[in-house]
C-alpha cells in the first residue's frame, strides 16, 4: 500500500514527463513525414508531376527583363466532394490538404519548409517548367492551391524607360501581393485522380497581373496572382514518353543502398535531367516532357538503378531526328536492361595537376553509347549519353554521399568485366576521359579500378591539367570611402559564346584602390585562343545590383599558354568606368523558338537574350532585350539554334544616364574619363530601341 | 505512517528531479531556443533564430561563392545544394556567386531566418553572376579573408536533417539544418569542435574540418552516425 502510494505519486509527473518526451518525437515524426515526402517518388506510390505555364498582364512583356515568382508548394484537397452544393475551396487550415513541396536541393529548409522555387515568369510564357514530381496519397482531388511565399513573393527587374521615368531600370524591385491573405486556388472541373503505380500530370497556369508599378526607389510592384488548370492540359507544351523496361528483373523493387530503377530524360548531350520516372512493378514508366512546338526537342534517355545494367537512347523512335513535339505520345522501350547485378563504387579523389590541391566541384559522368549507335565514347563523348554522374567535395573526393534510399549514382554502378568510359570535367580545366571498373561497397569514396589513373593506379584518383592567363583590371576611379567594387573575369573560347571559366574569387577594389589589379584565371591548356571580359558586381540603393553599373571591358583572341601549368599574359583591360545602367531592346523578324540575339563588344560575346514569347505562348511576341551598361561599341548578332544568322548589326548610340550628385544610388562614380563631369553618379537610365533583326 | 508518507514524497520528488535532469539531457539546448533553429548554449535566455545562407537550384551545378559579413569573408566552392552557416556572425552579410556552368541551369542564393526566407535571388544565365544581402543593412565592402579560416564541412548524407553544435572555448552555436552544410567560424578562440546529431536516418555522416583559405586543407575527418563529434587537432 505504501509502495503503491509512492508509485501513484509518481504517475502524474511520469505522465507529464512522458508527454514532454514523446510529444516532440511524435511531432518530429510528423515533420519527418512531411520531409520524407520531399525527396523522390516511389515505384509503387501514386505520383503527381506538377508544373507551370505562365502569363503576364498589365505591362508589355518587352518592358520586363526578369520576373521571378517564389513558389513554396502546390496543395491538393479532395474537398469539395462532387455533387455537394455550396462548398467552396477548403480553408487554409483544412487537414485534408496534401502538399507537394519544392524538391529537396532546389529548396532546402526545415520542418516541411523546403524553401522557395523561383519560377521564371517570362520564360514560362513559352515553356513548361516542372515544379516537382512527388508521391501523394491515392485519391480524387478537387481543389488545387498554389502556395506563394507571402513575405517574399518575388521580384521584378524592368528595363529602362525609353522616354525617361521616375524609377531606375535594370534594378531589382520587390513584389507584393495585392491580397496576400487570399488563396491562390481553384476547384478543378474534373477531379484529379491519383492511383498507385501511376504518374498523374498536373499542369497549372500561373497568371501574374501587374496592378501598379513602383513610383519611387525601392517601392514594390503590386501584383495579383491567380492560377487555374493549364489550357488543354498543357498539350501545346508537353509530350509524353512511355514504355517498358526489361527483360524482367527480380530487383525492380529497391532496398536500402540500391537506387530505384528509373528512367530519366536529360537535355541531349548534357547531364541536365529534366524528368525522372520510377519503373513500376510491371516494368512500365511514363515521362511528361516539355517540347518545342515549332522545332521539336531532343532528349537523351537512360535507365539506371535497381541493380540493373544501364541502357541509353538518344531521341524517340519513329520521329524524324528523334525529336519530340508537344501533344504527341511516344513509345521508348528499353529491352536490354538486365537486373540482379552486383553493384560497386567508382570513387576517388580529383586534384589539380599543377597545384596538387584538391579540386572541389569537378563533375564525373559515365558515358554510354545510345541504342543503335556504335559510338566510341572515349573518342566521341558528344555522341554518348550521360547515364550516371557525381561531383567532388571540398576535399576533391567523389562521389558525394547520397542516402540509404538514394545512393549516389557512382555508388551503384553495375560491375561488369569491361570498363566504363568516364568523363571528368571542371571549369577552367582540361577534361579527361578515363576507363573505370567499379568495385567495393556501394557507399563511400573508395572503390573502383582505374588502370589509367595519372595519380595512383589502379585507384581512381585523377589530376586535371590546366593553364593560366594573367592580366590586369583597373577602374577609372577608386571606390568611395568605405565602399568597394567586385569584378569578375570570364573566359570563353575565342569567337564563340562557349564560356569555359571564371575567377574563383572576384577581384576586390576597396577605397583608394583604382588598380591595376592583377588576376589569374584558369583555362584549358590545349592550344587555342580565348576571349576575356570583365564585369562588375555593383550595389544599387544599397542592395546587390542584378546588372553592372560599370562598363564591361573585353580582350579578344588572347592566346592561351598551350601547355599544362604554363601562364600566358593578356593585354591589360581598358579601365572600367562607372556608366550606370542602360538597356537595349528590339524585335526579330519572323522568329521561332530557336531564335536568340547575342550582344557582343569588340567581337567578344557577352550575353544572350531569347526572343519571344515564342510559340506556343498564348500571346506570341518577337521582342528581345538586354540590360547592359551604355557603350558605343556593342554589336548585335541574331542566332538561330545557336548559330549566327545574318550580319551583325551595330548598336545605335545608347542613352547615357545624366550625371547626378545626389542622391547617389550606386557605389560607383565617374572619374571623368568617359564622362563630362567628374566625381558624379550616373542618374536614371534610358533604353535604346534597335531596328528589327 | 508519517515517515512512510514523507519517504514516498521524497522518493517521488527525487525521481521527478532525476527525470527532469534526464529530460534536459535528452532535449538539446536546454534553457535555450526550443524552436529547433538556433541559439547560443549556456545559461542564457532564448535568443532569436540564426540566419542561414543557402546555395540552391539544379542539383550538381558548380559554383564559386564569396560570402562576407561585417568582419570577414570566405570563398566557398562546391555544387548545389549547400547550406552555409557563419558561427559568431555579425550582419550585414553579402554573398556573390558565379555559376560555373555554360547552360541555363538554375542557381539561387537564399537567406533565411528560422526557416523564414528573407530574400532570394536567382540566375539562369550561362556563368551567371548573382548577389544577395541580408535585409536591413548594407555591407558596403567585402571584408578581408577570415584569419584563421576554420571550417567544418558536413557533406552528407544528402538532405539529412541534423542538429549541430559548433563551439570554441568561448561560445557555442546551435542550429538545425540539412546536409550538405558548411560551418564557417568567424574569429574562433582556442580549439573548435562540432557535435552533430542526426534527426533522420538517411545514412552516415561524412564530415571534415579544414584550416586555411578555400576549405581544401583538411585537418581532420569524422564519419558515422547518428551522433558524431569532430575536434580540431
Amino acid at each position: 500500500m505504501r509502495l503503491s502510494r509512492a508509485t501513484l505519486s509518481l504517475v502524474a509527473p511520469l505522465l507529464i514527463v512522458s508527454f514532454l518526451v514523446i510529444g516532440p518525437i511524435l511531432h518530429s515524426r510528423r515533420l519527418l513525414g512531411a520531409a520524407t515526402a520531399t525527396p523522390s517518388p516511389g515505384p509503387t506510390s501514386a505520383n503527381v508531376q506538377v508544373g507551370f505555364i505562365t502569363t503576364i498582364t498589365g505591362v508589355p512583356p518587352s518592358g520586363l527583363q526578369n520576373v521571378f515568382l517564389n513558389v513554396v508548394a502546390v496543395r491538393l484537397n479532395p474537398k469539395p466532394k462532387p455533387g455537394v452544393k455550396n462548398q467552396g475551396i477548403p480553408n487554409e487550415g483544412d487537414a485534408s490538404w496534401k502538399a507537394i513541396p519544392v524538391p529537396l536541393g532546389v529548396g532546402l529548409g526545415l520542418s516541411g519548409k523546403p524553401g522557395d522555387l523561383q519560377i521564371d515568369m517570362i520564360a514560362g510564357q513559352s515553356k513548361f517548367q516542372t515544379f516537382n514530381t512527388a508521391p501523394i496519397r491515392p485519391n480524387s482531388y478537387s481543389s488545387v492551391e498554389v502556395v506563394l511565399d507571402t513575405a517574399v513573393p518575388g521580384n521584378i527587374v524592368p528595363v529602362c524607360s525609353s522616354g525617361g521615368g521616375a524609377i531606375e531600370g535594370c534594378a531589382n524591385y520587390p513584389m507584393v501581393l495585392q491580397n496576400p491573405g487570399n488563396q491562390i486556388s481553384f476547384i478543378s472541373a474534373n477531379q484529379i485522380v491519383t492511383a498507385k503505380n501511376t504518374l498523374t500530370q498536373l499542369p497549372l497556369q500561373l497568371n501574374l497581373a501587374i496592378v501598379s508599378k513602383p513610383t519611387a526607389p525601392n517601392a514594390p510592384y503590386v501584383v495579383n496572382v491567380t492560377t487555374g488548370p493549364a489550357p488543354n492540359n498543357a498539350s501545346q507544351f508537353l509530350a509524353s514518353v512511355s514504355g517498358s523496361v526489361g527483360p524482367a528483373s527480380s530487383n525492380f523493387t529497391s532496398k536500402n543502398t540500391i537506387r530505384h530503377l528509373e528512367v530519366s530524360a536529360e537535355l541531349a548531350g548534357t547531364n541536365s535531367i529534366v524528368a525522372t520516372s520510377e519503373v513500376n512493378g510491371s516494368g512500365q514508366y511514363t515521362l511528361f516532357l516539355p517540347a518545342s512546338a515549332d522545332l521539336g526537342s531532343l532528349y537523351d534517355f537512360f535507365v539506371s538503378g535497381g541493380a540493373a545494367t544501364y541502357e541509353a537512347a538518344r531521341g524517340v523512335p519513329g520521329s524524324a531526328g528523334g525529336l519530340m513535339f508537344p501533344g504527341h505520345a511516344y513509345t521508348q522501350n528499353f529491352n536490354n536492361v538486365v537486373g540482379d547485378q552486383t553493384v560497386g563504387t567508382i570513387g576517388g579523389k580529383i586534384t589539380d595537376f599543377c597545384s596538387k590541391l584538391p579540386l572541389p566541384g569537378a563533375t564525373l559522368e559515365i558515358l554510354q553509347a545510345p541504342d543503335g549507335s556504335s559510338a566510341n565514347c572515349a573518342t566521341s563523348p558528344a555522341s554518348c549519353v550521360s547515364v550516371a554522374f557525381a561531383n567532388s567535395d571540398n576535399g576533391g573526393r567523389y562521389p558525394l554521399p547520397g542516402t540509404f534510399q538514394e545512393p549516389n549514382y557512382l555508388n551503384n554502378v553495375p560491375e561488369l568485366p569491361t570498363p566504363y568510359t568516364v568523363q571528368i570535367t571542371a571549369p577552367g580545366y582540361d577534361s579527361q576521359i578515363i576507363q573505370a571498373i567499379p568495385s567495393g561497397n556501394p557507399s563511400g569514396v573508395n572503390g573502383g579500378q582505374c588502370a589509367d589513373s595519372n595519380v595512383d593506379p589502379p585507384n581512381c584518383d585523377f589530376a586535371l591539367t590546366t593553364s593560366y592567363i594573367t592580366g590586369n583590371v583597373s577602374l577609372t576611379a577608386a571606390p568611395l570611402p568605405s565602399n568597394s567594387t567586385d569584378v569578375q573575369v570570364f573566359a570563353e573560347q575565342s569567337g564563340t559564346n562557349n564560356l569555359v571559366s571564371a575567377l574563383n574569387v572576384p577581384l576586390l577594389f576597396t577605397s583608394g584602390q583604382q588598380g591595376p589589379t592583377s588576376y589569374t584565371i584558369n583555362v584549358p591548356s590545349q592550344p587555342g585562343n580565348f576571349d576575356l571580359f570583365a564585369s562588375a558586381a555593383d550595389l544599387f540603393d544599397g542592395q546587390p545590383d542584378p546588372y553592372p553599373g560599370h562598363s564591361i571591358v573585353v580582350e579578344q583572341k588572347v592566346a592561351g599558354a598551350g601547355a599544362a601549368c604554363q601562364t600566358a599574359t593578356a593585354p591589360d583591360f581598358d579601365p572600367m568606368d562607372c556608366t550606370g545602367h542602360a538597356s537595349i531592346v528590339g524585335t526579330a523578324i519572323n522568329p521561332d523558338s530557336g531564335t536568340s540575339v547575342e550582344l557582343l563588344k569588340g567581337g567578344v560575346a557577352l550575353m544572350q537574350s531569347a526572343v519571344g514569347p515564342a510559340t506556343p505562348a498564348p500571346s506570341v511576341g518577337n521582342t528581345w532585350s538586354f540590360c547592359a551598361p551604355p557603350d558605343d561599341s556593342y554589336t548585335l548578332q541574331r542566332l538561330e539554334q545557336g548559330a549566327p544568322s545574318g550580319p551583325a548589326a551595330t548598336v545605335t548610340p545608347m542613352a547615357t544616364p545624366m550625371p547626378t550628385n545626389s542622391p547617389c544610388p550606386t557605389t560607383c562614380f565617374n572619374a571623368g574619363s568617359q564622362s563630362a563631369s567628374s566625381g558624379t553618379c550616373p542618374g536614371l537610365c534610358g533604353t535604346t530601341i534597335q531596328p528589327p533583326l | 505512517m508519517r515517515f512512510n508518507r514523507s519517504r514516498s514524497r521524497i522518493i517521488g520528488i527525487a525521481m521527478l528531479w532525476s527525470l527532469a535532469v534526464a529530460l534536459c539531457g535528452i532535449l538539446p539546448a536546454c534553457n535555450n531556443s526550443q524552436t529547433g533553429f538556433g541559439g547560443f548554449v549556456g545559461n542564457t535566455p532564448p535568443v532569436p533564430p540564426s540566419t542561414g545562407f543557402k546555395v540552391l537550384g539544379d542539383v550538381g551545378v558548380p559554383f564559386a561563392l564569396t560570402i562576407s559579413n561585417a568582419n570577414s569573408s570566405w570563398n566557398v566552392y562546391g555544387v548545389v545544394p549547400e547550406n552555409i552557416w557563419i558561427v559568431n556572425n555579425t550582419t550585414p552579410v553579402r554573398m556573390i556567386a558565379t555559376k560555373l556552368a555554360n547552360n541555363n541551369s538554375l542557381l539561387s542564393l537564399e537567406i533565411d531566418n528560422g526557416g523564414t526566407i528573407l530574400t532570394l535571388e536567382s540566375t539562369t544565365a550561362a556563368y551567371g553572376l548573382v548577389s544577395i544581402q541580408t535585409p536591413g543593412g548594407t555591407l558596403n565592402t567585402i571584408q578581408p579573408q577570415a584569419v584563421p579560416d576554420l571550417r567544418i564541412y558536413v557533406n552528407g548524407p544528402l538532405g539529412q536533417r541534423f542538429q549541430a553544435l559548433v563551439e570554441d572555448s568561448n561560445i557555442g552555436f546551435i542550429t538545425n539544418t540539412r546536409a550538405p552544410a558548411v560551418f564557417l567560424f568567424d574569429g574562433p578562440e582556442g580549439k573548435v569542435d562540432g557535435q552533430f546529431t542526426q534527426t533522420q536516418n538517411f545514412g552516415s555522416f561524412s564530415i571534415n574540418m579544414t584550416s586555411g583559405v578555400n576549405g581544401t586543407n583538411e585537418i581532420t575527418t569524422a564519419s558515422g552516425g547518428p551522433f558524431v563529434i569532430i575536434r580540431q587537432p
